[in-house]
């Protein structure tokens, strides 16, 4: 019986509340716009420190780079052009291994919670697959798919989507019986089951499963183009670190950095935009 | 006048690695059309188990049930359960969780969707097709739930305890409510329940089951003066009490003394 507050009631009791209220609302604020600040200067500090630090030679700029000299390589390569190709294809396989990793977790999960002796059976290989360190498969994946972008996908995917299962699965299990049986009672089959409850009554869970499996995606593309590639930000660091740019390879970490938190940020919102359907 | 359920000697036994529970024994009775019949018991004597096989979910181990004459295992489209609790999924609009039985029997349909409307509007929630469930109260959700199983048409409503789920004044006021409603649409339906004033203010007939394993002990007819017609107005009749002593009786002798309809003929 949990009646949520209508928002735009809320908003007129923020109106004409008391002083007091404004003052606490006002506090809340100036605590946020703090923080935020704090994390502008944190960053400041570092990277000036960084670049301090290999002007008056305490670092060595030649092994460590500097903010300054990743800044010029990533000018010299936008002006190319050849840095998007790089950041395009790594984005473009994290995304296509992610969707394949989510589809065929979804997939099997399902499968495997609508047979039990399946999933009885296939339990223990699952687990031993799911903590196996799939970068011992990547020199066995270029012997069998070739030095190309399928060992990548599938590297990638090896990476992500046994934990998927895992996740999916032990989440289906916890369905309500009650809510099956419902179904079951208005004459539903396993079909309608998965159609009306598993699979919608999942999403929050299937979400917050893809929070975690597009930064896993990204993990096995850099491992598969650390191996098998000519382009992407995997083999740019390999390779700036094989001819000792230096510059290339944080540069290149940066960048990852940068794409991790956004590929993070657009499954939050995606998640944001599924929550507030139901409330 | 063919019963529109009948049992005769349902036996059931749940199976576990170490043993086998008996969890009914002969159980035998049944309904006629426009009947209101309440099965009362200690808990654990498989009342909702019985409920379970009507409904065709499992099959009874001995013995025969027959829904207008068939097996259960045919008879689901003729059959509404309710449930426990009212189970509205929470993702869906009030409307569209009314419409699921009627989308999984492939019968969503213009017309249904109309009756639907028209149950909503006659039992105060037509405000709320376009809300989510957790806009609304226990009572309004249960009486949606209700909406849900009657979408169907039903012959026969199983109701597994539909108001234990609710605080104290939802439960009279829902109970009232879904009893007549069930009384105006002239719905067949059992009621299992352990509250034995809900089974007396809704039942013509209540059928007390033993502990287990379930059997029948005696079945009460539950008269009223023709006046008397809603559950409150059962609550407030003197008739009330007397019934309420000869189920607490049957339930708590070993002997069923009551004498009445003892076997079913």
């Amino acid at each position: 019986m949990k009646k949520k507050a209508n928002p735009k009631q809320s908003v007129k009791q923020l109106q004409t509340s008391s002083a007091a209220q404004a003052a606490y609302v006002k506090s809340l604020k100036t605590r946020e716009q703090r923080i935020i600040l704090i994390r502008i200067i944190l960053l400041l500090v570092l990277v000036g420190a960084w670049e301090i630090g290999a002007r008056t030679g305490a670092l060595n700029a030649f092994v460590f780079s500097s903010p300054w000299r990743m800044t010029k390589t990533f000018w010299d390569m936008t002006a190319d052009g050849s840095l998007f190709l790089h950041i395009g294809i790594t984005l473009g396989e994290t995304l296509l291994s992610f969707l394949i990793t989510m589809l065929i977790g979804i997939a099997t999960a399902v499968l495997l919670w609508c047979s039990r002796s399946l999933s009885d059976v296939l339990e223990p290989y699952v687990v031993m697959l799911n903590s196996l360190p799939k970068s011992a498969l990547a020199p066995v994946l270029i012997v069998w798919l070739g030095n190309n972008i399928r060992t990548i996908i599938v590297a990638a995917v090896s990476v992500a989507v046994f934990g998927c299962i895992m996740t999916l699965y032990t989440g289906f299990r916890e369905m309500d019986e009650d809510k099956l049986k419902l179904i079951r009672t208005l004459g539903g089959g396993k079909r309608e089951i998965v159609a009306k409850v598993l699979i919608p009554g999942s999403i929050p869970l299937i979400v917050s499963s893809m929070k975690v499996n597009i930064g896993l995606c990204l993990v096995g593309v850099i491992i598969g183009e650390f191996l098998a590639a000519n382009c992407g930000l995997g083999y740019l660091i390999i390779y700036g670190s094989q001819v000792f740019k230096l510059d290339l390879v944080m540069m290149s970490i940066v960048i990852l950095c940068v794409i991790s938190a956004g590929l993070y940020l657009g499954v939050n919102a995606l998640e944001r935009e599924f929550g507030k359907e139901q409330k | 006048m063919r019963p529109v359920l009948e049992l005769s000697q349902v036996s059931f036994s749940y199976h576990l690695r170490e043993r086998e529970v008996l969890a009914l024994k002969d159980v035998s009775f049944h309904v006629d059309a426009g009947e209101f019949v309440a099965i009362v018991g200690p808990s654990g004597c498989g009342k909702s188990t019985l409920l379970s096989m009507i409904a065709g979910l499992i099959s009874p181990g001995n013995g025969i049930i027959r829904v207008d004459g068939l097996s259960p295992v045919h008879t689901v489209n003729l059959i509404g359960y309710m449930l426990q609790k009212d189970h509205l999924l929470e993702w869906r609009r009030m409307f569209d969780n009314m419409c699921l039985g009627l989308e999984i029997r492939g019968i969503n349909d213009k017309k249904h969707q109309d009756g639907v409307r028209q149950m909503m509007s006659a039992y105060g929630l037509e405000q709320f097709a376009e809300s989510y469930p957790s806009a609304l109260s226990g009572g309004m959700r249960q009486r949606a739930a209700l909406i849900r199983t009657l979408a169907l048409e039903p012959e026969l409503l199983l109701l597994d305890e539909p108001f234990s789920a609710l605080d104290y004044l939802t439960r009279l006021e829902v109970g009232d409510d879904i009893g007549q409603i069930i009384r105006k649409t002239r719905k067949t339906a059992l009621l299992v329940t352990h509250d034995l004033s809900e089974a007396i203010s809704l039942a013509d007939r209540i059928i007390v089951l033993t502990g287990r394993p379930g059997t029948v002990k005696c079945v009460i007819d539950v008269g009223f003066p023709e006046q008397v017609r809603t559950s409150l107005q059962r609550r407030n009749s003197p008739e009330f009490s007397g019934h309420f002593n000869r189920v607490w009786t049957a339930l708590n002798n070993t002997e069923c003394e009551v004498g009445q309809n003892e076997k079913e003929s």
